[in-house]
């Protein structure tokens, strides 16, 4: 599959008619998923309406944590097989990311405000979200500070996968020492035994929703910088002459 | 051998430089305690988190930065050309970090943990901890100072790179530290130890790919 879309060509064709679907359907589903999320379903026990807020959250944090992996995997594609559109699409995963980390902090905040009458606890959730955001940043601060692209894909992707191998690090440490520190077992406890079926439906109609407008924004920035990088390479075979004179002139 | 032995050659020529980071370190700590009012109640609590901290910016600041200078005088274009491993190389330049600059920091957190108000016991562990980490916290400053080495302003971006890689050496080795008073050497020590292993193994190997990349790519 990876090595029969790594031929830019075959992806545009790919993309081409994969953009549309991803389009249409994140649209129809997050639609349907606001209906559903915000007039037809109830409100949770001990929630309120506050619970409303969870339909765009855990989506939120669903697609961040799946942009880093994506990230990681196109730059251990990039790495081995050094195919620079693995590079363009983890690059263009970074700030969808970024934006999609910072909503599941934002609502999370807003949540909290509600359910725990405080916009923000150090607890092992929030503190391993905050510090994915900190890596997503400074993933993108490489990309943005370097001129040569190609040195700034191969760094960016090696401190990507070093990093996809400190996630589970990070993420087993702050719940650990959300334990030793905080000593409180659970804030949130929602059984899942009693998670009821109105409110299932417009999670998963969000969860599938953001997870296709993820892919549209990334496919299109993609096939976006195809399309750039095939009119800069059509601009130098067909006007070198004229480029060199307008330089020379002054 | 002989790379190791140029590294601690270019530290001991270069006059001092490596009393900075120690004379960073002293500054750091200072600052911290005039800000605080130079009390021991309010400081000894918080004495190990400040001492962590000011452990991690020496490094970063200290050793960050010290892959540039190998770009212009043609080191490690000779380093390719001669077609020995950049492994070699980021594992010496560590070494040499290690010797230079992490040692002199660490026999000088031991009395300021004492004039921060710990007790001999918990400066001890507070000392142990810095020790165990010290690995984590130089292995990931050496690889943002390799990502940036094309940089010419890369002091900020080392920062951003490498501080969220250090939370979990930072959140092991402050609660060995803080439990090392009571328990003596405990699990969290292990831990530590494990994340700082872990730490080497994977930024000395990302260092010496990010050196090639530089050199075939940059």
């Amino acid at each position: 599959m990876i090595n029969w879309l790594s031929n830019p060509k075959r992806f545009e064709r790919f993309a081409g008619t994969a953009v549309p679907i991803c389009g249409w359907l994140a649209l129809v589903l997050i639609v349907t998923g606001f209906y559903f999320g915000l007039y037809a379903s109830p409100e949770a026990q001990g929630f309120g309406q506050g619970v409303r807020i969870m339909y765009v959250h855990v989506p939120s944090a669903w697609v961040a944590m799946a942009g880093y992996s994506a990230i990681a995997v196109m730059s251990f594609i990039s790495f081995i097989w050094r195919h620079p559109l693995a590079d363009r699409v983890a690059y263009n995963c970074a700030l969808p990311g970024t934006v999609f980390t910072a909503l599941a902090l934002i609502t999370g905040s807003l949540w909290g405000s509600q359910s725990w009458m405080t916009w923000w606890v150090w607890d092992g959730r929030n503190t391993s979200t905050l510090v994915l955001l900190f890596i997503y940043l400074g993933y993108i601060a490489i990309w943005s500070s370097m001129d040569n692209k190609k040195l700034a894909a191969r760094i960016a992707g090696i401190l990507a996968m070093v990093g996809a191998i400190n996630l589970p690090i990070i993420k087993f440490s702050v719940d650990w020492w959300d334990d030793v520190m905080h000593q409180k077992a659970s804030i949130l406890t929602t059984e899942s035994s009693n998670f009821p079926l109105s409110m299932l439906l417009p999670l998963m109609l969000m969860f599938f929703g953001v997870s296709f407008f993820f892919a549209w924004v990334v496919l299109r920035a993609v096939l976006r910088d195809i399309a750039i990088k095939r009119k800069d390479s059509a601009a130098k075979i067909n006007a070198p002459a004229t480029a060199t004179l307008t330089r020379m002139e002054p | 051998m002989s790379l190791l032995s140029r590294e601690l050659l270019l530290t001991r020529r270069l006059a001092g430089s490596w009393v900075f980071a120690l004379v960073f370190f002293a500054l750091f700590a200072s600052i911290c305690a005039i800000a605080l009012g130079g009390s021991r109640a309010v400081m000894a609590p918080i004495a190990p988190a400040l001492l962590w901290i000011a452990l991690i910016l020496s490094v970063l600041l200290a050793t960050g930065g010290s892959w540039q200078a190998s770009l212009p005088d043609g080191y490690l274009e000779q380093l390719r050309l001669s077609g020995r491993s950049f492994a070699g190389f980021a594992l010496s330049k560590a070494l040499a970090m290690a010797l230079t600059i992490i040692v002199p920091l660490l026999i000088a957190a031991f009395p300021v943990a004492i004039a921060f108000g710990q007790s001999a016991q918990a400066a001890l562990g507070l000392t142990l901890s810095l020790v165990l980490g010290s690995p984590a916290i130089l292995a990931y400053a050496l690889l943002a100072g390799a990502a940036t080495l094309r940089l010419s302003q890369g002091g900020m971006v080392i920062i951003l790179i490498s501080l969220p890689f250090l939370v979990p050496t930072l959140m092991f080795g402050l609660s060995f530290s803080q439990a090392y008073e009571r328990y003596g050497f405990n699990a969290d020590g292990l831990a530590l130890m494990g994340v700082s292993l872990i730490s080497v193994a994977a930024a000395i190997p990302a260092v010496a790919a990010i050196l090639q990349a530089t050199m075939e790519d940059g």
